[in-house]
């Protein structure tokens, strides 16, 4: 089972992943960098060029971008304190929440790929996962509308 | 070609997991950007992109995604050429149903038989292999309704391939499943669920 989940998409929580622990299944996590949001990399919607899909995603549009970048705040803050990066924070703090959880974070880059893989030795602390379990929802749907309505049938 | 059945001993670089049936490291490598989904930044470096998957494996990683649709079909066969030779090291999950094979509208969602076996075709052809551990289906097809919603498209599609003298057994799809699946997974609680969780036409 493979659907969006990540710092800034719990959605699957509320019944999707309790349904899936119910059944024996497994469950992948996509985006789970936040199409790179959680990364801290992207920092001003000019950081997205113009054939990006992003660029009218409706978390990557105007106030709601700016409101987001509270989110990679914290994450940094957590970061700077565990001696990782963000994106490596994201995904310890996804497969701390169980283990049968395979997130597969995209890459084109080796050095990201390396980067990324390092979260499986990345131990939060409690108290570093309750922060990250408390961060600023994000704003923003997911997708623009006509997506959504083909997403989760 | 490789077997998935025959016997793999290796020391895991990585925490491991199961899948259902799949065993597979904790941490995969999505190769959607590979193909410029978000943006091609100016231009694709395919020479990288095979670099990073290689990279991805030698750090312990055995769980490769893909779909037909991202590219379309060019990551799918980046992803076959990284893996040449190594097929049996991982587990390659790749997806149907956002490219119609049947003639509709560009864009139209199709998961009707035809269209699943010319797409099983082309993603075995681009991957290199002879076999799909992971089928998702990636958009239910509302034209394409099946008595049995956790499984949407006809299983007979899929099991058809399992019979055919085409194909040396085992199956060239290990495991399929529906990826946005709320209502499926809802339905198949409620639904006695008589068939294999491994190596046939089965569920993640």
């Amino acid at each position: 089972m493979q659907t969006e989940y990540s710092l800034w998409t719990r959605d699957p929580e509320v019944e999707l992943l309790p349904l899936v622990r119910e059944l024996g299944i497994g469950f992948v996590p996509y985006s789970p960098l936040g199409h790179g949001f959680l990364t801290g990399q992207i920092r001003s919607v000019e950081d997205i060029s113009d054939d990006d899909w992003r660029k009218s995603n409706p978390r990557f549009v105007g106030e709601n971008f700016q409101r987001n970048l509270r989110i990679v705040d914290e994450v940094e803050a957590v970061a700077t304190e565990a001696d990782a990066t963000p994106p490596q924070i994201a995904l310890a703090w996804l497969l701390a929440q169980g283990e049968d959880i395979a997130p597969i974070p995209g890459t084109r880059r080796v050095a990201r790929v390396e980067e990324n893989t390092a979260a499986d030795r990345l131990l939060l602390s409690v108290e570093q996962i309750d922060r990250l379990n408390n961060l600023t929802p994000a704003v923003g749907d997911r997708h623009e509308e006509f997506y959504m309505a083909r997403i989760d049938r | 070609m490789d077997s998935p059945h025959q016997p793999r001993v290796r020391s895991y670089l990585m925490k491991h997991i199961f899948l259902g049936g799949l065993n597979v490291s904790r941490i995969g490598l999505g190769a959607m950007t590979m193909a410029g989904v978000y943006t091609s930044g100016g231009g694709l470096d395919d020479d990288e992109s095979i670099r990073t998957i290689h990279r991805a494996l030698g750090l312990g990683v055995t769980h490769i995604d893909t779909a037909e649709v991202y590219g379309p079909f060019h990551s799918e066969e980046l992803v076959g050429r990284a893996i040449k030779g190594r097929r049996a090291e991982v587990v390659v999950a790749t997806k149907f149903g956002l490219i119609s094979h049947t003639g509709r509208d560009p864009g139209d969602l199709d998961s009707s038989p035809a269209s699943i076996r010319t797409a099983i075709e082309g993603s075995l052809q681009r991957l290199g292999t002879d076999y799909i551990d992971l089928y998702y289906q990636h958009r239910v097809d509302p034209r394409t309704p099946s008595k049995r919603p956790w499984a949407p498209w006809p299983s007979w599609s899929l099991r058809a391939r399992f019979d055919s003298s085409a194909y040396p057994r085992p199956a060239p799809v290990r495991s399929a499943v529906p990826m946005p699946c709320t209502r499926s997974l809802r339905c198949r609680r409620n639904t006695p669920c008589g068939l294999g969780t491994q190596r046939s036409n089965c569920y993640l």
